[in-house]
């Protein structure tokens, strides 16, 4: 019986196996390219996701900082007895690029907020800011920064001017 | 791309197409991995160094400039009353006493990495005291004969005045109320367009001390008993005690922001000094020249002992303060006059 068999099997075995091996590495070709295209898929959603974040972090953080800048220049205005003559200048440095792109700063002043967009990214950032004293309504590029009180006799402010 | 072709390509074996192939899916797979995690470690970085941005202390020296303000004028302000205490040239002794005062501070702040200035330029004034208890009334030489409960000027031509301290205890009879106005001690202050701005102390029939005020809000009065009573003038306290009605030349002295020089004049009298006793002592923005010229010359030509005298003293001071750091230029311009009634 065995001596019957051996031959017709082993015939069998042989076609078997060719197919097996152009099945089994279509299969292989599939599922990789299939894990391939889902880890690129994942991975770049997940890479795009964490990089809005972390835009959305620095630009919060920045935003403040620059928020904390102005009101130190309002709080030593506004406690001052001779506004006409007083020096408060605070210079700053900041990041000019976040996460590899530029991105802006807007002062406006009628909601007291500051508006930090980063164009490469469509995020934006508001943060409000308390102020006795006036701000000067602008928009700068992010960077450097020089944060100062003018005691112009007409029209005192705060003004924010990139260094 | 050959990872994704069907088959063994040309050249290649079987072994070619079980081992090449399939490497080459595999490095393709791992330089993906690669290059996400790259990007998650640039990520990451960005995220910690924004928190680190995030630690660090958000205010840039601007509590520090405050508190360099406050310092300085805190020490100027002692600097200045004990200057009038001990120098004989007070606006002189003043101007080196500050100066020092700068220089130690600036020698201070560098250890620090701050550029600290602090100069200033002292308003020449007069201190005017009685400082034996005795009544207050001028003495005999003074206006040649002034007599006993007569009105008598102690400064005219001055447009503010500070640290106005008074001791008073009664030396008369009990006092109807109604001849207050007449036979009371009373302190007047008056000035050329306003109303005049009055305080009498007496003492009425239940025996207490009566302050009483007559200013822009009518009249107020506040009943302390006791032998005496100390007021601050200046500084609106009875006792000890901040009393409201009790503002100084209220509608009389402009407010101590008016600082160009177009301040209304005042005069300052009192009149029935003889039915109280105590001692007083203030300070005019007047200097000696202007005072000298007015009805209180004999206060600095004629004093005798226990008499009421005047003396050069510093009544203010302008101070410029200067306070750099790399994150913060501070330029401020304060005005420090200690017992002001403003102040």
């Amino acid at each position: 019986m065995r001596d019957r068999r051996r031959p017709g099997s082993f015939e069998f075995h042989r076609e078997d196996r060719a197919v097996s091996v152009t099945v089994g590495y279509v299969l292989t070709l599939a599922v990789g390219s299939l894990l391939l295209a889902g880890l690129f898929i994942a991975g770049g959603s997940f890479i795009e996701g964490e990089r809005e974040q972390a835009i959305h972090g620095e630009l919060s953080v920045i935003g403040e900082r620059v928020a904390a800048d102005i009101m130190t220049v309002d709080r030593l205005a506004n406690q001052s007895a001779d506004p006409d003559n007083l020096t408060a200048t605070r210079t700053a440095e900041y990041p000019p690029r976040v996460s590899g792109d530029d991105y802006t700063l807007e002062v406006d002043p009628d909601s007291e907020r500051l508006v930090l967009t980063h164009p490469g990214s469509d995020v934006a950032v508001e943060v409000p800011y308390r102020a006795t004293e006036n701000v000067s309504a602008t928009t700068v590029a992010g960077g450097d920064l020089t944060i100062r009180w003018n005691g112009d006799e007409d029209a005192k402010h705060i003004e924010v001017v990139e260094s | 791309m050959a990872a994704v072709s069907i088959g063994p390509g040309p050249g290649s074996g079987d072994r070619g197409a079980d081992g090449t192939d399939r490497g080459q899916l595999i490095i393709i797979t791992g330089l993906t991995l690669a290059v996400i995690l790259v990007a998650v470690v640039l990520l990451l970085n960005t995220a910690i160094y924004t928190e680190n941005l995030a630690t660090r202390g958000v205010d840039a020296g601007g509590t520090e400039a405050a508190e360099f303000r406050e310092a300085s004028a805190a020490d100027v302000s002692e600097l200045l009353v004990r200057t009038n205490w001990s120098k004989p040239d007070a606006v002189d002794g003043f101007g080196g006493e500050l100066d020092r005062y700068g220089e130690s501070i600036a020698d201070h702040r560098t250890h620090e990495g701050v550029i600290a200035r602090v100069s200033g330029e002292p308003t020449e004034g007069t201190f005017i005291a009685q400082d034996e208890a005795r009544s207050f009334e001028p003495t005999s030489n003074y206006h040649n004969g002034t007599a006993d409960g007569d009105e008598w000027t102690l400064v005219e031509g001055t447009t503010r005045t500070r640290a106005y301290t008074m001791d008073v205890g009664i030396e008369g009879d009990s006092m109807n109320e109604s001849n207050v106005t007449s036979d009371a001690f009373r302190l007047r202050v008056a000035g050329d367009d306003a109303t005049d701005w009055d305080l009498y102390v007496y003492q009425p029939s239940d025996g207490d001390i009566t302050v009483r005020v007559d200013g822009p809000d009518g009249t107020q009065t506040v009943d302390q008993s006791g032998e005496s009573v100390e007021l601050n003038l200046t500084a609106g306290t009875v006792n000890g005690e901040p009393w409201e009605p009790l503002s100084w030349a209220a509608g009389v002295e402009d407010d101590a922001d008016i600082d160009d020089g177009e301040r209304n004049e005042y005069a300052i009298s009192y009149a029935n000094g003889d039915t109280v006793s105590g001692t007083y002592e203030f300070v005019i923005d007047t200097p000696d020249g202007a005072a000298t010229n007015g009805s209180d010359s004999a206060l600095y030509s004629e004093s005798e002992d226990g008499s009421p005298y005047a003396v050069e003293s510093v009544y203010d001071v302008h101070l410029e303060l200067r306070h750099h750091t790399p994150e913060l230029r501070y330029e401020d311009r304060i005005r420090v006059a200690p017992g002001e009634r403003d102040a």
